[in-house]
């Protein structure tokens, strides 16, 4: 594993590498705690998948923006460490699976040398920062989100502040009102609005808090009608302080910043960001768009001469699947990738044509798509012509026929029933028995293989979740029909209703039923979402409910989709957030590691970053104490307060002020060197007062 | 008879929303008779025990999500079916032979708890 080491530039990256490796070593060597060491290589995008002793490595793409020489690497990378197979997820990202956990050092510096991340893909982190896909080139957008994006991707990557939260953090950006990065499951939604100012256009965001979907989904709140570009960076950090504090620890399930704000309210939230103001590292953070605005440019090749015979075929995909640009005489082109997954000799033959003849980006879309931007309208028939080739010009791009399903239970742990099986015979459905739908970009099909909701299932119009049914002693798999979710615009979106819950065999069935009754009875002037409304939920539910009966299944039922044997309940645990670790010399040891990341920071001069890791020194050696004494240390606050009752106000450990008062002097001051260095000094010595303490326990008992 | 939540329970969390008592709660959380009902106070359930409504209540699971019976009514006054039963992605909400009651006994409940 030496050929790495010398390879990567920036040391920063090299440092990350070397840790992952190192810490790989000492897991192997049973030297570091299992849970921890799994926090570590989550934050690092490496995850466990279903079977056993193999890794799914998530690849971070900001905004799904990738480059042809980055779509060879990822293709090089994922012939080398995985089986030559490239999955888009919902996020933007790229997973790959059957990784060895020995080689992933390796595969990571790999990619670094086309400046693609692992970091914070996964685990309790800012994850992947998504986008509209055609942020950029949007006929009807303010402006373009990109540079916000990435922006907002690379000043939170590693930033202190986040590295160890309670729960997963989602942002995304939204070019437009139709608000196609979906603002309202969000922990942060953005989306772009501008304003007339004194005559100026100033650019903002209508800024959207704390939605999510999961089992629980919450719509979130508006906290901004308009939030200035320069206040984005410092609003986004103020909200993961609070997040960081506030935010619950222990009951996982409880964790996401949606349950803080629920219980809290949203002006007692907004209040608590309020009071972080003069600790945010910067009051306002101007964001450079200039390298997003350059000319675009094209290779000089020889364009080759194409006839295309069928004419027919060719319009009906321009018509479906090619989206006019923003920029004149520029054309976007969508390729609908069935159920996210691409192989990898296709995917270098497409980063070639892109090179070539476009402008040398793709973009991965939200609906698990591939968006080919910048193709000058006399090169359309090229395109078409090369991407039939590859078979990327199926019609129907995001389309009702485009459906979108998570992995589910072919490669993760927490899959109920089959999601990307049903949704490869739904999709033949469509095809052979709707055609028209090919052509539908009002209703979407989502399905999801458990309650997590990673496919989306929860906000689609019509929507398919994995479950299982008990059939005597005997399980059989199962789906929840979903209808009536869809997003309405402008940070309005709408959940579905749960209606039903059905044998997965009888899926395809459900769709028919509710298609042809749609067909039947919408009115002209209704869409889909009105025509629901109208009837009501208890109507649809009638309507399926004889599809639920179980009394009388059939063999087949018992196997699922994409399966040749008998359906067999397997649910592991989620992966998502390392669980929390509370043994007390763990803690101790770990304040002191954080000390130490403090001083080194000090000593670079980044005083935001020293003043956190004092911080988190001060709070995780008091929640040490409070640990040893079996008292709740649910959330940061808690441990605050709780340190104060248990042991400061009965003099047990003695404070020259009460502990809340030295601890929040980091809302009190601005991150100055002087101030870096009296709280350093400060978190230091309560160590010690409280290491103290603890050795004089331990050796009395 | 009330649902209970067997051990092959995956603490998804999908059931907590859906009831219409707040008779479900995470696994190792207290509970509280007034939580989601109208009761409040000093109250005589309806087996002649005499409770505080606001006081904090023992999980009944610490590792799955539970039901507390007194407050569980099989949805009956509310829906057609146990709503936890028909979320439930793996079917492990079941009737509770240890609390079986009648239709009517349920309703009484259902009374009681939203008077």
């Amino acid at each position: 594993m030496q050929s790495f080491r010398s390879e990567i530039e920036n040391p920063v990256v090299e440092k990350d590498i070397l840790e992952l490796e190192r810490k790989i070593q000492l897991f192997k060597e049973g030297k570091i705690d299992e849970e921890r060491f799994r926090s570590l290589r989550l934050a690092r995008g490496v995850y466990g998948q279903r079977q056993f002793g193999v890794q799914m490595v998530r690849i971070k793409l900001p905004y799904g923006k990738v480059t042809s020489e980055q779509l060879h690497r990822i293709a090089d990378v994922s012939d080398e460490y995985s089986r030559g197979r490239l999955h888009i997820t919902t996020r933007q990202d790229i997973q790959i699976h059957h990784v060895s956990l020995d080689r992933t050092p390796e595969l990571w510096a790999q990619l670094e040398k086309d400046d693609i991340t692992l970091r914070e893909a996964c685990g309790n982190a800012v994850r992947n920062i998504t986008a509209s896909e055609t942020a950029g080139i949007d006929i009807n957008e303010p402006f373009d989100v990109s540079p916000y994006a990435h922006a907002t991707f690379q000043f939170f990557l590693r930033n202190t502040i986040c590295q160890e939260m309670g729960r997963k953090f989602k942002i995304s950006f939204s070019g437009t009102d139709e608000d196609t990065a979906i603002s309202f499951m969000h922990d942060l939604g953005f989306i772009a609005k501008s304003k007339l100012v004194n005559g100026q256009t100033v650019k903002g965001f209508k800024v959207m808090l704390a939605g999510g979907l999961g089992s629980q989904p919450r719509h979130a709140d508006v906290i901004y009608e308009f939030l200035e570009e320069q206040l984005l960076i410092p609003t986004i950090e103020g909200v993961l302080r609070v997040f960081d504090r506030y935010g619950e620890r222990n009951k996982r399930a409880k964790a996401r910043l949606k349950f803080l704000v629920k219980e809290i309210g949203v002006p007692e939230f907004l209040e608590l960001v309020a009071q972080e103001k003069q600790a945010l590292s910067y009051v306002t953070y101007p964001i450079d768009t200039t390298p997003f605005e350059q000319e675009i440019t094209f290779q000089k090749n020889e364009i080759p001469e194409i006839s295309i015979e069928d004419t027919k075929s060719f319009e009906a995909w321009k018509n479906t699947n090619v989206i006019k640009q923003k920029q004149d005489g520029l054309f976007a082109i969508g390729i609908k990738v069935s159920l996210g997954d691409f192989y990898t000799d296709k995917a270098r033959l497409l980063a070639d044509l892109v090179k070539r003849y476009a402008a040398n980006q793709i973009r991965l879309t939200l609906r698990q798509n591939i968006l080919i931007r910048h193709v000058r309208e006399d090169l359309l028939p090229l395109f078409y012509v090369e991407l039939s080739k590859l078979g990327f010009t199926d019609l129907g791009f995001n389309s009702t026929a485009d459906i979108t399903a998570c992995p589910g239970t072919d490669t993760c742990n927490l899959g109920i029933s089959s999601s990307t099986g049903i949704a490869v015979e739904l999709e033949r459905i469509l095809k052979e028995e709707y055609p028209e739908y090919i052509n539908n970009k009002e209703i979407a099909i989502k399905i999801s293989g458990c309650m997590n909701a990673c496919g989306q299932h929860n906000m689609a119009h019509i929507g398919f979740q994995g479950m299982s049914i008990k059939v005597g002693n005997l399980q059989a798999p199962a789906l929840q029909v979903l209808i009536g979710g869809g997003i309405l615009g402008d940070g309005k979106g709408r959940f579905s209703d749960k209606l039903v819950k059905i044998p997965s065999r009888r899926g395809p069935e459900a769709l028919r039923v509710l298609l042809n009754d749609v067909e039947e009875n919408q009115l002209e002037s209704e869409n889909f979402l009105g025509y629901y409304d109208r009837k009501g939920k208890t109507y649809f539910y009638d309507l399926l409910k004889s599809l639920s009966d179980i009394s009388n299944l059939e063999a087949t039922d018992f196997i699922d989709w994409g399966h040749d044997e008998n359906y067999v309940k397997a649910i592991g645990v989620g992966e998502c957030a390392g669980v929390v670790i509370d043994l007390i010399a763990t803690l101790l040891f770990e304040s002191e590691e954080k000390l130490t990341h403090a001083k080194e920071a000090l000593k670079e001069n980044q005083l935001s970053d020293s003043i956190y890791h004092s911080y988190t020194a001060l709070v995780n050696t008091a929640k040490a104490l409070l640990t040893s004494e079996g008292i709740k240390t649910n959330t940061q606050a808690g441990i605050i307060q709780n340190f104060d009752a248990h042991f400061v106000a009965n003099n047990t450990i003695e404070l020259p002020t009460t502990f809340a008062e030295l601890i929040y002097q980091i809302k009190e001051e601005k991150p100055s060197k002087t101030f870096a260095e009296s709280y350093l000094a400060d978190a230091t010595n309560f160590y010690k007062k409280v290491d103290v303490f603890r050795k004089n326990i331990v050796s009395h008992d | 008879m009330a649902i209970i939540i067997t051990d092959e329970c995956i603490n998804c969390g999908a059931c907590e929303p859906e009831c219409p008592n707040t008779a479900i709660y995470e696994g190792a959380a207290d509970w509280k008779y007034s939580e989601g009902t109208s009761l409040k106070g000093n109250i005589s359930l309806l087996n002649g025990s005499k409770i505080e409504a606001d006081k904090a209540q023992e999980p009944i699971s610490d590792e799955f999500y539970f039901i507390a019976p007194d407050k569980c009514t099989e949805c009956i006054g509310f829906h057609e079916e146990p709503q936890c039963a028909a979320v439930c992605p793996v079917d492990c909400c079941v009737p509770d032979d240890e609390y079986v009651e009648t239709e009517r006994e349920l309703l009484e409940k259902q009374k009681f708890l939203h008077n």
